[in-house]
């Protein structure tokens, strides 16, 4: 899973909950409520989408010389 | 005659300097005894800046002066304290600048429990007195983390674990393991060196330190002082999932959260997927209703509307109302799909009930309506019509032309 996937994620939940609630509110216009509707049905089906597709990303992290960090790939130990 | 010099030293009783017989005595007890072990209560107990303790053992009727060096005090997993009971062993001497004989001790094991309980309980209530363990310390775990480091061993079961449940529950996750070694001398280090390494980088959201079950001595690391400081000084919130339930360590009390197992702190730190997808159905449903809510309001406004007889709104503006209600039951119906299949039938019906109040339905039983052919405005007063004024009539079926003969509205006016 990338790490933009997991950020798509995130924000699409986070506008999805806006969405909700905007349209709870009840000032809102036919038009506009019709528009959130739509995105909020195409933010459900990204998020499920998502979801479904991901695979989890793991990696082993080892500190250099100076401090800083040093991804590299995580070989499981035998029987995993 | 010769006096005899009555201070004069005779060979059978030789005159010492204080130094000379200290000097003996001391060696007198370093030869007779060797290394000696003693029991006795801890009193007296006194930690010097250099490192060096000092305390008195003692029974009921006797003392024993004791010091501990700091090398050997270092190599302790606990500290003297008053009142405990010990067995120490070390050699007897006397220290000369007093005259004092005292002995020093090389080791010391408490007697009734083990060491290592006696350190436990030392090092918790030392940090529970300075207030590491409060819950308002603690920090809450992220919501929704991206990155969870996994501070264990790269080899273990519990990586194992862990790995497959957090993938399990939570596949947008990325895994970050920072090997380090669980037991044996160089744990406690590491473990701190991967916790400041992981706080000066920006590599991950949350922390799981773990290992597997084990005897007190193979989780001992897990008990060492700068493991639980550096616990608490941690920038990322640490989840400690250490050994099995029955285990508990100090990691355990000063972490932000603890798991009983490997298995229950990645519960801790990811929510489950079928969660996620149950809150994602919630906000979808949620938003259907809003919106037929929002097409009641919508309905029962045209129907005042409409109830008001003279079509008072614009024509024009109520069938572009209607038209978006189409329009949106359309977009909706498509939309929804199996998941909202129920509420697309209640749409349905709102929109049965709802052509039932249209405009032609009320066209249908006779009624006509005007409107102003250059403007488009919906006429709805004889007096406010013009000679020769241009209308069109709205029947049922369509629209006729129409022109006012006479005065019109002036003329009714007049007239009246």
């Amino acid at each position: 899973m990338s790490a933009d996937d997991a950020a798509d994620f995130e924000s699409a939940m986070v506008r999805l909950e806006q969405i909700v609630q905007e349209l709870e509110s009840p000032e809102l216009a036919l038009d506009r409520a019709l528009v959130l509707f739509e995105e909020g049905l195409a933010l459900g089906n990204r998020c499920t989408q998502l979801l479904e597709q991901a695979r989890v990303r793991v990696d082993q992290l080892l500190e250099r010389q100076d401090g800083s960090a040093e991804a590299r790939p995580f070989e499981a130990p035998e029987g995993s | 005659m010769v006096q005899p010099d009555l201070f004069a030293a005779t060979p059978a009783s030789p005159v010492y300097s204080v130094s000379e017989i200290n000097e003996r005595v001391k060696r007198l007890l370093e030869d007779a005894f060797g290394d000696v072990d003693v029991e006795g209560e801890i009193s007296n107990v006194r930690a010097q800046a250099s490192g060096h303790w000092y305390f008195t053992l003692k029974d009921a009727q006797s003392q024993l002066q004791c010091i501990l060096f700091r090398s050997d005090a270092a190599r302790l997993r606990f500290e003297p304290e008053q009142g405990l009971h010990v067995r120490v062993r070390g050699r007897l001497g006397l220290y000369a600048p007093q005259g004092r004989y005292q002995m020093q001790v090389r080791t010391l094991h408490p007697v009734g429990h083990g060491a290592l309980e006696l350190a436990f309980r030392q090092l918790k209530d030392k940090l529970q007195r300075e207030g590491l363990f409060d819950a308002r310390r603690k920090r809450s775990l992220p919501q929704l983390p991206r990155r969870v480091a996994l501070v264990t061993s790269p080899t273990g079961a519990a990586v194992r674990d862990l790995v497959a449940t957090l993938a399990l529950r939570w596949p947008l996750l990325h895994i970050r393991i920072v090997p380090v070694a669980v037991q044996g001398e160089s744990a406690p280090g590491e473990i701190v060196r991967a916790l400041e390494f992981l706080g000066r980088n920006d590599v991950a959201d949350v922390v799981i330190l773990a290992r597997g079950g084990g005897s007190l001595e193979d989780l001992w690391a897990f008990n060492e002082e700068r493991v639980a400081r550096a616990i608490a000084a941690s920038r990322l919130p640490v989840v400690s999932a250490v050994g099995h339930e029955t285990d508990f360590t100090i990691a355990d009390f000063v972490a932000d959260a603890r798991a009983a197992t490997p298995t229950a702190a990645a519960a801790l730190v990811v929510p489950q997927r079928e969660e996620l997808r149950r809150g994602l159905t919630a906000s979808l449903r949620r938003m259907a209703l809003a919106l037929r809510k929002r097409s009641d309001i919508e309905r029962h406004r045209l129907q005042r509307s409409l109830e008001s007889y003279g079509f008072r709104r614009p024509r024009l503006l109520i069938a572009q109302h209607l038209q978006s209600l189409d329009t949106w039951q359309e977009r909706l119906q498509r939309a929804l799909g199996v998941r909202l299949q129920r509420l697309a039938t209640n749409l349905d019906a709102a929109r049965g009930r709802l052509s039932a109040l249209s405009p032609r339905g009320v066209l249908e039983r006779g009624y006509v309506y005007c409107v102003d052919s250059q403007s488009g405005d919906v006429v709805t007063r004889a007096a406010a019509t013009r000679p020769r004024q241009r209308l069109h009539l709205q029947f049922a079926d369509g629209m006729a032309p129409a022109r006012i003969e006479g005065a019109g509205g002036a003329g009714l006016e007049s007239e009246a």
